[in-house]
């Protein structure tokens, strides 16, 4: 069997960290690399988790799909709304809000967001790069990116690029809060809950000292990029040289991942000489 | 102000570790003392037999939380189960008053807090939605005000106006009876339906400890050729229980119709402490569980309430 | 065979209360009178406005948008509700509630165990003298919403001295004013109670302080009939006139279309 892709890596390593019973909640994103880190890579690591550790695991595909019967997909639809999602099998399907689950009662335990900045604290932006009256470049807005960092239990923050552009010492503005002034901080804001738990790129996995408020490296997914990261990583590494490899699949994990959760490569494309 | 929490924890009751559980064991979830949420309105598809269950397991000092309340409160009154009732109206509608928790209330041992139809309601919605209180403008010149402490004067931030902060309906467990569930929790709903069902859903929001009783527990396989008939996804769900005619008296809808001469008889046995504790003895205590109870109902009994909605 | 019945006369009078494109509330009423007036009258009221002065005025009846009240249910099972020919069947919760508090209903009807001379109905409680708890009532319901919101609230109740009362023991819904009180100072959308039905006579609330004020009486029913039914003395309108009887029509309407079982005026 091939070795494992960085996608492959990263599922695992996601899969591993949701809990039974849980819900997880994904976009449905496009373009390539930001429906891979968006939506495919998420939706591989639910289908594995439910098929190994988590069986009740709920997946809340683009918000409304419970639970899809995603083998049956000939291609992943590209638009949340797709009549393909209406008919794809599948347990419940919300149509109306307020629907089956509320979010302010934190019945979704995590999402996956993503944005142009992340910053030392784990703040997101999607909504302008420089200033907010006259941007340098205005973006989409803050969409559920507040939601996701606040009353999702918890959120991975999923970047499909990893240059010292995303990745900042502070963002220009803040659409999702992560842990300014640590913990405390998050609290005096009346955020006493949630926040990002990973952030997630092709590098690296990176997860928070959360007293302190501070990003840290958590794990390198090619120990031969070990020493390029700092040159794409807008802020200091302090633990570049402590942290350990993102953990390799083993033989039956790939194997399941590749023969039962993604048999035609829709999610994670064909490894090579698979 | 920053709070210890503000996502509501999500099991204050432990939750049993298989989701098919019998009666006796979703009955044994509510403790002495709950706050509580009963599915249905009026006199329509209430979990009669879940209530029934309360009684025989002798629970004490409850507090339901409701809109429009009818003959699950008013048993529970009889029984002496219930403590308070915080509702906006409780009756048998056509078959009159409810004399067991009249009698009870003016006796001094049932506390009724009165609210408002829609504002019963939307109680439900604030605590669905987690809101600490729902914001009412209409309340003035009431006596509800007088007689409720909980509802607090505020001034609008945003316009001044004068508005009433009403605490959220926040029940630590809901009980609804429905038509169908899969043994992992998933709940169906009729595709066209009324009141009743529609306000279980709501309710089902409200809090965390969600126990369903249900006409007939069907295969996933079922669920996944009904998914938009899944209101109240198997996450959503603590425990499900079979209870066919699970409602009686009480109807349900598209299964079984009102039972109008045992609704008759409850009228009549509940016009005293005595009468009612005699129906409590024949028809609660003196059945051992809800098949019992069915047995003692008579199968002719039972199908003569089938209702068949469509054919 | 009387040439009209007091029920007959009573949706007659309540039915020229009814404008065209009103959108009519009406609620599940109990058993006995309380359904008649409850339900009944006002049911029959609407279909007698319907087919004179007000052909598009709307009943809102349980969860249903104008129900095709010419195929009335036999039994009013909650299978007849769903399965009830209408324009529209409202299934959110909120979606209900809403039309009530964004003040979209146009008439409702009232029933109470006390009313006073401002309007202000009780259905909670009765006290004794005291203060103290003497009877417990239903509770509520949504009629606080209805005095609140609603455009032309239509108290319909039989005449009766514990029932009209000078005060009222708990106010459930609040009418025009009690003690120093005034509607005014709530800011409520709906303007307050705009008619008393009953059985002896019709009224309006008049003057700068909102009182109940006799507007007719029934035909052969006289003003002291009407005071001595009563726990406070009325207002009396200038130009007090009789009721008018419904026209042969009508009744006929009435007893051969509307309600030839029976179902709406059953007492």
């Amino acid at each position: 069997m091939s070795a494992a892709t960085i996608p492959e890596i990263i599922t695992i390593a996601l899969a591993k960290s949701f809990a039974d019973h849980e819900v997880g909640f994904t976009g449905l994103v496009t373009g390539a690399a930001a429906m891979l880190y968006g939506t495919s890579i998420p939706l591989a690591a639910m289908m594995f988790a439910k098929l190994t550790h988590a069986p009740n695991l709920t997946i809340l595909l683009a918000g409304w799909s419970h639970n899809p019967d995603l083998a049956s997909l000939a291609a992943l639809p590209d638009q949340e709304f797709d009549s393909t999602l209406l008919d794809l099998p599948c347990e419940a399907q919300t149509v109306r809000y307020p629907g089956q689950f509320s979010f302010k009662r934190g019945h979704v335990d995590f999402g996956f967001s993503s944005g142009v900045q992340l910053d030392v604290t784990g703040s997101l932006n999607s909504v302008v790069i420089g200033d907010h009256a006259r941007p340098k470049v205005r973006l989409v807005g803050p969409i559920l990116q507040p939601e996701h960092m606040t009353i999702f239990r918890r959120e991975y923050v999923m970047l499909p690029h990893h240059t010292a552009r995303v990745l900042v010492e502070k963002v220009d503005y803040v659409s999702g809060v992560g842990y300014p002034g640590g913990l405390a901080g998050r609290a005096a804001l009346g955020i006493p809950e949630g926040g990002p738990e990973w952030v997630v790129t092709p590098e690296c996995i990176f997860d928070f000292d959360k007293e302190a408020g501070r990003i840290r490296l958590r794990s390198i997914h090619r120990e031969e990029r070990r020493g390029e990261l700092a040159g794409v990583t807008g802020f200091a590494l302090p633990d570049l040289e402590d942290a350990p490899a993102t953990p390799e699949p083993t033989a039956e994990e790939l194997d399941l991942l590749r023969r039962v959760v993604d048999p035609r490569g829709l999610l994670l494309g064909r490894a090579p000489e698979h | 102000m920053a709070s210890a929490s503000f996502l509501p924890p999500r099991r204050t009751i432990p939750f049993p570790d298989r989701k098919v559980v019998t009666m006796a064991e979703a009955a044994s979830l509510v403790p002495d003392g709950a706050r509580v949420a009963i599915g249905g309105f009026a006199n329509y598809q209430r979990p009669m037999a879940f209530v029934r269950e309360l009684v025989r397991q002798r629970r004490r000092d409850l507090t339901v939380v409701g809109t429009v309340s009818g003959i699950e409160v008013d048993m529970l009154a009889g029984a002496g189960a219930l403590k308070k009732v915080e509702t906006s109206y409780v009756g048998l509608e056509k078959y009159g008053l409810a004399r067991n928790i009249r009698r009870r209330n003016e006796a001094g041992t049932v506390e009724i807090v009165d609210y408002p139809e829609v504002l019963s309601f939307d109680r439900f919605r604030a605590s669905r939605e987690n809101l600490t209180f729902w914001p009412s403008a209409y309340l003035g010149g009431t006596d509800i005000l007088t007689h409720n402490p909980d509802i607090k004067a505020f001034d609008c931030p945003l316009t001044g106006r004068k508005l009433y902060a009403v605490p959220p309906a926040d029940p630590e467990v809901v009980v609804i009876h429905a038509g169908a569930a899969d043994e992992a929790g998933n709940v169906l709903w009729p595709s066209r339906r009324l009141m009743p069902q529609e306000l279980d859903l709501d309710t089902a929001q409200s809090a965390e400890m969600v126990i369903v009783t249900v006409e007939k527990i069907v295969s996933n396989q079922f669920v996944r050729r009904n998914p938009t008939l899944n209101m109240l996804p198997a996450y959503r769900t603590a425990a499900i229980v079979e209870a066919p005619c699970g409602a009686h008296p009480t109807p349900t809808l598209g299964r079984f119709v009102i039972d109008d001469a045992h609704m008759q008889a409850y009228v009549a046995a509940s016009a005293s402490d005595e009468a009612f504790d005699a129906y409590l003895d024949e028809w609660v205590r003196g059945t051992a569980d809800h098949a019992a109870y069915l047995e003692k109902l008579g199968a002719a009994h039972v199908m003569r309430l089938q209702e068949i909605a469509t054919i | 065979m009387s040439a009209y019945t007091t029920n007959e006369l009573m949706a007659a009078a309540i039915a020229r209360e009814i404008e065209d494109g009103d959108l009519i509330f009406v609620g599940v009423g109990t058993a006995g009178r309380a359904f008649t007036l409850a339900v009944g009258l006002p049911v029959v009221a609407s279909r007698i406005a319907q087919a004179s002065h007000a052909p598009d005025a709307s009943i809102y009846w349980g969860n249903l948008l104008t129900p095709d009240l010419s195929r009335m249910p036999e039994a009013w099972l909650q299978d007849a509700f769903t399965t009830w020919p209408c324009a529209a069947q409202l299934q959110e919760t909120s979606q209900k509630i809403d039309m009530l508090g964004k003040a979209r209903f146009d008439i409702s009807f009232e029933s109470a165990a006390q009313v006073d001379r401002y309007g202000n109905l009780n259905i909670t409680r009765l006290d004794r003298p005291d203060g103290s708890l003497k009877t417990r009532l239903v509770g509520c319901l949504a009629q606080p919403e209805h005095l609140a919101f609603v455009r032309k609230p239509i108290i319909v109740m039989d005449l009766d001295p514990r029932r009209f009362v000078p005060d009222v023991d708990y106010v459930t819904s609040f009418g025009y004013r009690r003690g120093g009180t005034r509607r005014e100072q709530y800011a409520l959308p709906g303007p307050g109670p705009q008619r008393v039905v009953t059985d002896k006579a019709v009224f309006d609330f008049a003057g700068e302080d909102n009182v109940m004020r006799v507007r007719s009486l029934h035909p052969g029913v006289t003003l002291d009939e009407v005071t001595a039914a009563m726990g406070f003395a009325p207002a009396v309108a200038p130009d007090l006139a009789e009721t008018p009887p419904p026209a042969a029509e009508t009744v006929e309407l009435v007893r051969t279309v509307i309600d030839p079982d029976k179902k709406l005026l059953r007492v």
